[in-house]
C-alpha cells in the first residue's frame, strides 16, 4: 500500500507544507553509533526533517541505552519510546513467521532482499506483528552472514562437522548448523572474542562488518563468504500512536523510512568489496562458498519451517 | 503476619539454595557437553541466567527482611531508641510504597497479552516463567516489610537486628 | 524537577534507605512528577533484564568458590603460604593480600567477584592477626580493583566492544598499570605500616617453607587448572568459576578432608543472599540510568565538555572528572554502556588513541567502586566482612587518593600504556 502513496507524498507536498504536527520521536536501537543501522536511523531523521520543514523530528537512542530489544518492544508497546528497530531473529521468538527470513540462501544480494521485504509476502510477514499494538513501519538490512572460522577452512559440510560455532540463540538459525552438522553454541557476544582465541569455539557465524569493528582478523583465519542469510531488522512503532497522526505526518514517516533503508540497502551492498579487501589486508583468507555446498540443509530448513506456518512456505516459494 | 514472613523465609532459602546448586552444576556440564562431548548445550546460557536472576531477587527479599542491603546509617545510630523506632517505620512506609507500585505495575505487565506471548530465544519456554521473578521477590519483601512494619507499630519489634556478617565470616 | 529529584535522592539516603531502593525509589519519584507515569509499565522489564548479563554469573560462581574455600581448608593453606614468604616484613599480611590479589587478577576479570572473594580469604586472617576490621577490608578492596585492569578483564572486553577497539590491544595495555597499582598500594602500605606500627610475624626456616608448600600445592592447582582451562580452550572465564567450585569441592572433600557435606545447603544459601546485595543494586541502578538515558542527561554532558574544549589533555582532565563523578552514582558497567557512544566521537575527533582512552575510562569507572555513596565493592567489602559502611568508606580514603594519583599518571604518561600492545604489534 504504501508504494502508490509514495509518489503523491513527493511530487504533491513540497518541504513542510503538509499537515505536519510539531514532533519529536524517540527512536532506540541497539547498534552502536557507528554501524550501518545507526546511520540509516540518522538518515531517516533528516529526510523527516526535510520532507516536513522541521516540523517532525528525531532524538536518537543508540547502544541500547534504553535496554535490550525486548525492552525496547516493551517501551513501543507502552508508548513511551514511538520507534524502536528490533531484528527478526529476536522477533522469531513472538513473531514465529519472521523466520521465514532465516531461510538459508534464499536471496543472491541485498537489494533482491530488501525488494522482497517491499513486496506483498514481506509486508504480510511484517503485520504478523501485530495485535499487541504494535505496527511494523519497514525494515532495514544488514551484511549477510558468513562463516567466520579460526583454523578450520570450510569447503564442505564435512569441514562442518562438529565444529563448535557461535550462533545466534534462535532455533531457526541454530537449526542450519545443525543440520551440516556443526555445533552451535549460544555465548554471549562480550565472550565470543576471548572464546575465539582460547578455543572454545572454533568459529561463528557472523557478518563481515562486525568481524572488521570486532577485530576478529587478529584471531581468526578464514572467512568463508557465504552470504547464507540476509539480516533484517524491523522498525516498530505504538499502532495507536501512529494511527492517531494525520495522514500527511504518517506518509512522511513511512516516505523517509523508504529513504533510510534504501540508503543502508545501497551503502551496503556498495561497501562488500571494500570489506572483503579490508579483512585480506587484515590477514584473512577470503572467499566464496556457494549454495550447491548446503544443497540438503536447504531442503531440511524449507520443509522444516514451511512445515510450521503457509506464510512461511509462501514466502520461501515465491523465492526459491 | 510475622509467622507468614518467617514461613516465607524458609520457602526463599530452599528456592535460593536449589537454584544456585542447579546453576553450579549446569554450568559445568555445559562445559562438559561442549569440551569432552563436543555436543555443546545451547539453552545453557538462557538457563543459567534465569535461575540467577530468580534468586536474585528471591536473595534481595530475604536481605530487606534482614537489613544486609548497604544503607548509609549515621542518622539512626545517632538517635535515641525510640525515635530510631519512629524513623524504621517511616522507612518500612516509604519502602513499602515502592514496593507496592512496582508490585501493581509488574503484576499488570506480566498479565500483558504482548508478555504472554514471549518465548525464550532458545529454549522457547513462554518468558512468564522468569519473568515471574520480579512479582514474586517483590511480593515476598512487601509480606517482609508490612510484618515488621505491624512489629515496629505494637512496638514488639527488637531493634538490634541480628547481624548477619557475624555468620558470614 | 532535577532539583526535587536530586534533594528527594539525598533525604533518602540519610533517612538509612537501602542504597539499592534509594535509586529505585528515586526513579519512581522522578517519573510520576514529570508525568511520566507511562515508564512504570515499562520499569519491572528493566529491572529483569538488567540482569541479563551472563558476565554477570561469575558473582555467585566466585562468592561459592571462597565459601567452598573456606570450609574446605583451602584458604588458610594458601593465606599461610603466603605469609610464610611474605609475613616477616612490617604489614606484611597487607602485602600478601596485594601480591595475591595481583595474582587472582590474573585468572578473574572482574573486580565484584574478587573482592567478594578476598573479603572473606584475608579480612578475617588479617584481623586475627591484630589489623582493624576496616583496615582489613579497605585494603583488601581497593586491591580487588587490579582484577579488571590485569588481563583478562570484564570491563574492557565490554569497552572493546562498544568503541570496536582490539580487546587483544585492550589486554595487553592493561599489564604495565595493573602493576603500577600493585606498587602504588605496596608503598601506601609500607607508609601506613610504618606510622601505625603493623604487625609482622617471624621469620621462617627453609624446612619450614619447602613444607608449606608441599602442604599448599593442591590449594595451588586451582588456579593453575582454571588458567590452563582457560588458555587451552576447555572454558571460558566465566564458566570457570562453575569448574573452580568443583575442584574445590573435590580438593576440600578428599584431600584436606575439612569440608563437611552437611554445611552445603546454608553456603548455597550464603552465597545467594550475598549475590543479592549486588545484584538488588545492579537491578536498582539499571532503572536509574534508564532514566538518566530517557533525559539524555549524558549526551547533554559531552556538548558541554566539547563547548569547554578542544584539547585532548583537557578534554581527558574533564573526562576524568566528569567519571569520578559518575562513578560515585552508577555502576561502572552501565555508565560505560551509556557514555561511550556519546564520548568515542570527541575521542576520533581529538585524535586520542582508543586504547589509551579505554583504560583510562575503564580504570576510572572502576574506581566508582570504591567511591562512596554509590559503591558495589563497598557494598560488597562491607557486607561480606560485616564492616560498617562509613568506617569502610574512610578506611578506603588512602587509597582512593593513591588510586586517582595513578590514573592521572596514565592518563599523562601515554606509554605506560601503550608501551606493550606497541611491542606486541597491535
Ligand atoms: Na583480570
Ligand atoms: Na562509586
Amino acid at each position: 500500500a504504501c508504494n502508490n502513496d509514495e509518489k503523491t507524498v513527493t511530487t504533491s507536498t513540497s518541504a513542510g507544507s503538509g499537515d505536519y504536527p510539531e514532533v519529536t520521536f524517540k527512536l532506540a536501537h541497539i547498534t552502536p553509533t557507528d554501524h550501518m543501522w545507526h546511520k540509516a536511523s540518522e538518515k531517516f531523521k533528516e529526510e523527516l526533517e526535510s520532507i516536513t520543514g522541521g516540523k517532525m523530528s528525531v532524538e536518537i537512542y543508540p547502544a541500547s541505552q534504553l535496554g535490550s530489544e525486548a525492552d525496547m518492544v516493551q517501551q513501543v508497546e507502552a508508548g513511551s519510546v514511538d520507534m524502536a528497530m528490533i531484528t527478526a531473529a529476536y522477533l522469531t521468538s513472538r513473531t514465529p513467521e519472521m523466520a521465514a527470513w532465516f531461510a538459508p540462501y534464499l536471496f543472491d544480494s541485498l537489494e533482491e532482499a530488501n525488494k522482497v521485504a517491499q513486496s506483498d509476502l514481506g509486508q504480510q510477514v511484517l503485520k504478523k506483528v501485530e495485535g499487541t499494538g504494535l505496527k511494523g513501519l519497514t525494515y532495514l538490512f544488514a551484511g549477510q552472514r558468513t562463516m567466520v572460522t579460526k583454523d578450520v577452512k570450510i569447503n564442505s559440510t564435512d569441514d562442518l562437522n562438529g565444529l563448535k560455532l557461535r550462533v545466534t540463540p534462535s532455533p531457526a538459525l541454530q537449526s542450519f548448523y545443525r543440520n551440516a552438522g556443526a555445533a552451535p553454541e549460544s555465548l554471549s557476544l562480550t565472550e565470543v572474542y576471548s572464546a575465539l582465541q582460547t578455543g572454545v569455539i572454533d568459529g561463528m557465524d557472523m557478518d563481515l562488518d562486525a568481524t572488521i569493528t570486532n577485530k576478529y582478523a587478529e584471531i581468526a583465519k578464514y572467512v568463508a563468504v557465504t552470504n547464507h542469510m540476509v539480516w533484517p531488522s524491523t522498525i516498530l512503532t505504538n499502532e495507536k500512536k501512529f494511527n492517531a497522526l494525520s495522514q500527511d505526518a504518517q506518509d512522511a514517516v513511512t516516505q523517509a523510512w523508504k529513504v533510510a533503508s534504501e540508503f543502508a540497502v545501497t551503502t551496503r551492498a556498495g561497501q562488500e568489496e571494500e570489506f572483503r579487501k579490508e579483512l585480506e589486508s587484515q590477514g584473512m583468507e577470503v572467499y566464496d562458498l556457494d549454495a550447491s555446498v548446503f544443497e540438503k540443509q536447504i531442503e531440511a530448513f524449507d520443509s522444516e519451517y514451511g512445515g510450521q506456518s503457509d506464510l512461511i512456505k509462501q514466502f520461501i516459494e515465491a523465492n526459491r | 503476619m510475622t509467622k507468614l514472613s518467617n514461613v516465607i523465609t524458609s520457602v526463599e532459602e530452599v528456592i535460593m539454595g536449589v537454584l544456585m546448586a542447579i546453576l553450579t552444576i549446569i554450568m559445568v556440564t555445559a562445559v562438559f557437553f561442549r569440551y569432552v562431548l563436543s555436543d555443546p548445550l545451547p539453552w545453557a546460557t538462557e538457563v543459567s541466567i534465569y535461575l540467577f536472576i530468580w534468586f536474585s531477587f528471591i536473595g534481595g527479599s530475604w536481605g530487606l527482611k534482614y537489613g544486609t542491603q548497604a544503607a548509609v546509617t549515621f542518622l539512626l545510630d545517632a538517635l535515641s531508641e525510640n525515635k530510631q523506632r519512629m524513623l524504621k517505620i517511616v522507612q518500612d512506609v516509604i519502602m513499602l510504597a515502592f514496593l507496592i507500585i512496582i508490585l501493581v505495575y509488574s503484576v499488570k505487565w506480566l498479565m500483558l497479552p504482548s508478555t504472554m506471548l514471549q518465548k525464550s530465544t532458545s529454549l522457547g519456554m513462554p518468558m512468564w516463567i522468569p519473568y515471574s521473578a520480579v512479582p514474586t521477590g517483590i511480593l515476598f519483601a512487601i509480606i517482609h516489610i508490612v510484618a515488621r512494619l505491624i512489629r515496629l507499630l505494637k512496638n514488639e519489634e527488637k531493634l538490634q537486628e541480628k547481624e548477619i556478617g557475624d555468620e558470614l565470616v | 524537577m532535577t532539583f526535587i529529584t536530586i534533594a528527594v535522592f539525598v533525604i533518602l539516603l540519610i533517612l538509612g534507605i537501602p542504597i539499592s531502593l534509594v535509586l529505585g525509589i528515586t526513579t519512581v519519584v522522578y517519573f510520576l512528577i514529570n508525568g511520566q507515569a507511562i515508564l512504570l509499565d515499562s520499569t519491572p522489564l528493566r529491572m529483569f533484564s538488567g540482569l541479563e548479563n551472563f558476565g554477570l554469573l561469575a558473582i555467585p560462581l566466585f562468592m561459592l568458590m571462597g565459601e567452598i574455600m573456606n570450609e574446605g581448608g583451602i584458604t588458610t593453606r594458601l593465606v599461610n603460604f603466603a605469609k610464610l614468604i611474605l609475613g616477616h616484613f612490617r604489614g606484611g599480611l597487607a602485602y600478601v593480600t596485594v601480591v595475591a590479589n595481583m595474582f587472582l587478577a590474573s585468572i578473574l576479570g572482574s573486580a565484584n567477584a574478587q573482592a567478594a572473594m578476598m573479603s572473606k580469604v584475608m579480612v578475617p586472617q588479617m584481623e586475627k592477626e591484630g589489623y582493624k576490621r576496616e583496615f582489613a577490608g579497605a585494603i583488601t578492596l581497593a586491591s580487588s580493583i587490579i582484577a579488571p585492569i590485569i588481563p583478562p578483564s570484564m570491563i574492557f572486553i565490554i569497552y572493546g566492544t562498544l568503541s570496536s577497539t582490539s580487546i587483544g590491544a585492550m589486554f595487553m595495555a592493561g599489564i604495565l598499570p595493573g602493576i603500577l597499582y600493585g606498587l602504588a598500594f605496596m608503598g601506601m602500605i609500607a607508609y601506613l605500616g610504618y606510622k601505625n606500627n603493623f604487625p609482622k610475624s617471624k621469620r621462617h626456616s627453609f624446612k619450614e617453607i619447602l613444607q608449606g608448600t608441599v602442604k599448599t600445592l593442591p590449594a595451588l592447582l586451582i588456579p593453575l587448572v582454571v588458567v590452563v582451562g582457560i588458555l587451552r580452550g576447555v572454558f571460558t572465564a566465566t564458566e570457570s568459576a562453575a569448574v573452580a567450585c568443583f575442584l574445590a569441592i573435590i580438593i576440600g572433600l578428599f584431600v584436606y578432608r575439612e569440608l563437611d557435606l552437611k554445611k552445603f545447603p546454608k553456603m548455597l544459601v550464603n552465597t545467594v543472599t550475598n549475590t543479592a546485595t549486588v545484584t538488588y543494586l545492579i537491578i536498582m541502578a539499571n532503572i536509574f540510568g534508564w532514566m538518566i538515558a530517557f533525559e539524555q542527561i549524558p549526551q547533554l554532558m559531552a556538548d558541554l565538555i566539547l563547548s569547554f574544549t578542544e584539547s585532548p589533555w583537557v578534554f581527558l582532565l574533564l573526562v576524568n572528572v566528569l567519571l569520578l563523578i559518575v562513578g560515585m552514582l552508577i555502576d561502572g558497567i552501565a555508565a560505560l554502556v551509556i557514555l561511550v557512544p556519546v564520548l568515542m566521537p570527541l575521542v576520533h575527533a581529538l585524535q586520542i588513541d582508543p586504547v589509551h582512552f579505554g583504560v583510562i575510562i575503564c580504570i576510572n569507572l572502576t574506581l566508582g567502586l570504591l567511591t562512596p555513596p554509590v559503591g558495589t565493592g563497598l557494598f560488597i567489602v562491607s557486607s561480606m566482612a560485616d564492616i560498617k559502611f562509613e568506617r569502610l568508606v574512610k578506611a578506603v580514603f588512602p587509597f582512593i587518593i593513591v588510586s586517582v594519583v595513578v590514573l592521572f599518571i596514565i592518563t599523562y604518561i601515554p606509554d605506560l600504556v601503550l608501551v606493550i600492545p606497541r611491542m606486541l604489534g597491535f
